[in-house]
């Protein structure tokens, strides 16, 4: 089998492990600044009916469409992040999951997203390049961020805020900047993915989808990027690797989640660290 | 340009209990303030109201000309107020590259390995390795590096809460030595404490807080003389608490 | 009919406080969002389903179903939680862990039971509604909510007038404390967890009565419901779980009333969003923000 026909069977899966890979970057940096928002399914959603509505209505072209969808995600990301500043931990999750599901039920009940049944006829125009442009250009972003002094204020911030402050970090500005940063990434992930599938509804973006990002995240390891997208790839790729298993499958999932969580508690990035320092 | 640290009749209340009452007080850049008292005295809160941790019910902070109280907590950090924690809250899981860094993020420019390493040198811990994760570290190394942390910033206050607690004699009087080369840095020093051998050995001036209310004030060797401190620690005013 | 309205929220409000009780209960003794809660909620309903199928009649199926949910619920906290605690590992691990045992549950229910919907063929269900002057309820209906009352009425007693209840809420108080009192920790979360899924798989059984269908995603929605109930009634109160269960019942049915049906999850968690930005722990909740 050349490489031709291999992508011609697995394109889809390729696209599809692009795209969660984008979705847990955007999980990623909110972890890393130790903000349990999971609100990324809900940014992706709206990113993906505005991108739909921009290219269907208006004709768009595809890059104007995913920068307008962009820009409605950052924008909501960032108005979130005001009411729920002062939320941690738990709570903090639980507010992030209503939100999700209050822009669910907006979703459902619009017609300009088309209800229930949402949007179809998208055009496919995220081809696996773009896929992998993006995550490139993405991944590049975030690297050159990692080499900034915020990235250590990110790190601080997870760390202890309380000391944080006292070092003179504005936590709220830290804060407010990784979830306008996780809706930016998870607004290009749901343009991209508006304009990979036939069709668009509200199911798409509910908390199911967001329990798998977060899920990847966790394998990956929550404070690594890179984990996290290694995570997002893997587990794309197990369900369909063990197809054999048929309805039983999924439990795969769920198990390798324990045994992360039982055993390698940082994640995949964490026994790659381990393993580093017990060479060195 | 630095300035004094000045509080001025600073009164907290929270939970319904006045912790600090009508205090007054000035720490002078070059100099070491002690503050001593029994537990529960308001010692900590003076601390947490000046960082801006807690809110002033009445009363003003200053540092120098500028009112600090009001301000958040990093505003504060930034103008030149660092602390060390009595409980240390270092950046447990970070290495102490990392950690030093911290104290220094709101500085122009990144802070240099050299730099870093002269910060370790002055709360002497050059011995520490960079790399090392803040949390492996020592007790007594870890106290100094929350020092050196707080450092890291150039402040121009210090205040060091209870920075003895847990130390042999010998690392108390290797304290006393980076205090006393801190305040001659020009640093004015607000120093948390109840060894009161170190209190002498590194104050200039020592005030003594109880139930919230300055009790005493004068050179360490008059206030431990006065017999309302010494009623008020009921006779438990030597060595560490 | 405002009385008709009142009938369905309080069916609704019933249900809504079984399930959250369960949320309640662990998050009061470990401080854990147990997401596996709606797992048993949706395995009870399918064992029972299974028994009836066997030819067991209905209340033992139900009694049984609920005394399996328990022990799911005891498993769930031996594989899960149990060794987590030893480790100190916080709240988000454990949060996850519930995760991963929710998805194992998922398939293997859906391993068993395929992803059909299943209904019931009991003469019950067939029983045409009563009507009481302006309301009208089903068999079904009335003895979904008695059951759901005398459930709450028997924690409730449990909680208040027994050792073990004493034991559970002296764990959650202060476990430290209890440790030192003599109460033997792991046993008592052990209790804690039964009664919470047990509680939880009632409430699936019901639910599954109630619409007549079992199927494996039945969980998904009251899994988020339930997190609105005790936001607004507070993290860790039992009571703020039953009063919150009932508020909730009632606001959706408002929303029903008023032709807002499909606006209604959105006002639920809008409610849920509101208390935790004006008052996070609720209504009864001890458990304020831990200060950054």
């Amino acid at each position: 089998m050349n490489l031709a026909t291999f992508y011609a069977q697995h394109s889809k899966l390729i696209d599809q492990i692009g795209l969660d890979a984008l979705l847990a970057l955007s999980l990623s940096i909110c972890l890393q600044a130790g903000q349990l928002a999971l609100a990324q399914a809900a940014f992706m959603g709206i990113a993906a009916y505005v991108s739909a509505v921009v290219s269907l209505n208006f004709h768009w072209p595809l890059l104007a469409s995913i920068l307008a969808a962009m820009l409605a995600s950052t924008i909501v990301a960032g108005v979130l992040a005001l009411p729920v500043r002062r939320l941690r931990g738990i709570f903090l999750a639980i507010a992030t999951i209503g939100f999700g599901e209050i822009v669910r039920v907006v979703a459902n009940n619009l017609s300009i997203t088309g209800g229930a049944e949402g949007i179809s006829g998208i055009p496919p125009d995220a081809t696996t390049p773009v896929i992998y442009a993006s995550l490139a250009v993405v991944a590049l972003a975030l690297y050159a961020l990692s080499r900034t002094k915020f990235s250590l204020a990110i790190a601080l911030v997870r760390e202890d805020e309380s000391a944080a402050r006292g070092v003179g970090i504005d936590v709220g500005f830290v804060r407010f900047t990784t979830l306008a940063i996780g809706g930016a990434i998870a607004g290009l992930a749901g343009a991209l993915y508006a304009h990979s599938q036939f069709f668009i509804a509200p199911g798409d973006f509910g908390f199911g989808r967001m329990e798998q990002i977060l899920v990847w995240c966790v394998i990956g390891g929550v404070t690594s990027p890179l984990g996290a997208a290694i995570g997002a790839a893997l587990l794309t790729i197990l369900p369909e690797a063990i197809r054999f298993l048929a309805d039983y499958r999924d439990v795969t999932d769920g198990l390798i989640l324990l045994l992360v969580i039982l055993f390698a508690p940082r994640g995949i990035a964490g026994l790659w660290r381990r393993g580093a320092r017990g060479r060195a | 340009m630095t300035g004094a640290l000045t509080l001025e009749r600073a009164t907290v209340d929270y939970g319904g209990v006045r912790a600090l009452c009508e205090v007054s007080l000035t720490v002078v850049p070059g100099r070491v303030l002690g503050l001593i008292g029994p537990n529960g005295a308001g010692k900590t809160t003076l601390i947490n109201a000046t960082t801006g941790i807690v809110a002033l019910s009445n009363g003003t902070i200053r540092l120098g000309e500028r009112r600090i109280d009001g301000l958040a907590q990093h505003q504060i950090a930034r103008a030149g107020i660092a602390r060390t924690y009595q409980n240390i809250r270092l950046f447990g899981t970070l290495d102490v590259y990392a950690n030093l860094a911290a104290g220094a993020y709101p500085r122009p420019g990144r802070l240099t390995a050299p730099a870093a390493r002269a910060l370790l040198e002055r709360a002497g811990i050059s011995h520490v390795a960079l790399d090392t994760i803040a949390g492996a570290l020592p007790y007594g190394d870890q106290r100094r590096l929350e020092i050196a942390r707080a450092l890291a910033g150039d402040p121009q206050i210090i205040m060091l809460d209870e920075p003895a607690a847990g130390m042999n004699p010998t690392e108390t009087a290797r304290l006393v030595e980076m205090i006393a080369s801190i305040s001659q840095a020009g640093i004015g020093v607000l120093l948390i404490e109840h060894d009161m051998t170190l209190v002498r050995a590194a104050c200039h001036d020592v005030v003594v807080l109880n139930f919230g209310e300055v009790i005493a004030r004068g050179t360490p060797s008059e206030v431990s003389a006065d017999p309302i401190v010494i009623e008020a620690y009921l006779g438990t005013d030597e060595g560490a608490a | 009919m405002i009385a008709q309205q009142l009938i369905n929220g309080l069916l609704l409000g019933a249900v809504y406080a079984l399930f959250a009780i369960g949320y309640t209960l662990v998050f009061g003794v470990l401080d854990i969002l147990n997401l596996a809660h709606a797992a048993i909620f949706m395995l009870a309903a399918f064992a029972t389903w299974s028994m009836l199928g066997a030819g067991l009649p209905l209340p033992l199926a139900f009694l049984l179903a609920v005394v399996l949910a328990g022990i799911l619920g005891v498993l769930l906290d031996r594989i899960a939680f149990a060794p987590l605690r030893r480790r100190n590992a916080g709240t988000l691990i454990p949060l996850i862990s519930s995760i991963g045992m929710a998805i194992i549950f998922g398939a293997i229910a859906r391993g068993i039971y395929g992803v059909d919907e299943r209904h019931f063929t009991l003469p019950l269900l067939d029983a045409p509604p009563m009507r009481f002057g302006p309301v009208t309820f089903t068999t079904v209906e009335i003895s979904i909510f008695a059951l759901a009352i005398v459930l709450m009425l028997v924690l409730t007693y449990v909680m208040r007038a027994t050792p073990l209840g004493r034991r559970i809420r002296a764990v959650a108080e202060d476990s430290v404390a209890a440790q030192l009192l003599g109460v033997n920790l792991e046993h008592t979360i052990g209790a804690t967890f039964f009664i919470a899924s047990a509680l939880g798989g009632a409430a699936g059984i019901l639910t599954a009565l109630q619409y007549n269908s079992v199927t494996v995603d039945m969980g998904g929605q009251i899994e988020l419901k339930g997190l609105a109930v005790i936001i607004l009634g507070g993290m860790g109160s039992i009571t703020g779980a039953v009063i919150g269960g009932f508020v909730l019942g009632g606001v959706e049915t408002l929303a029903i009333a008023y032709n807002l049906s499909e606006w209604r999850d959105a006002l639920a968690f809008g409610v849920m969003f509101l208390i935790l930005i004006i008052r996070p722990r609720g209504i009864f909740g001890k458990r304020a923000l831990r200060a950054a």
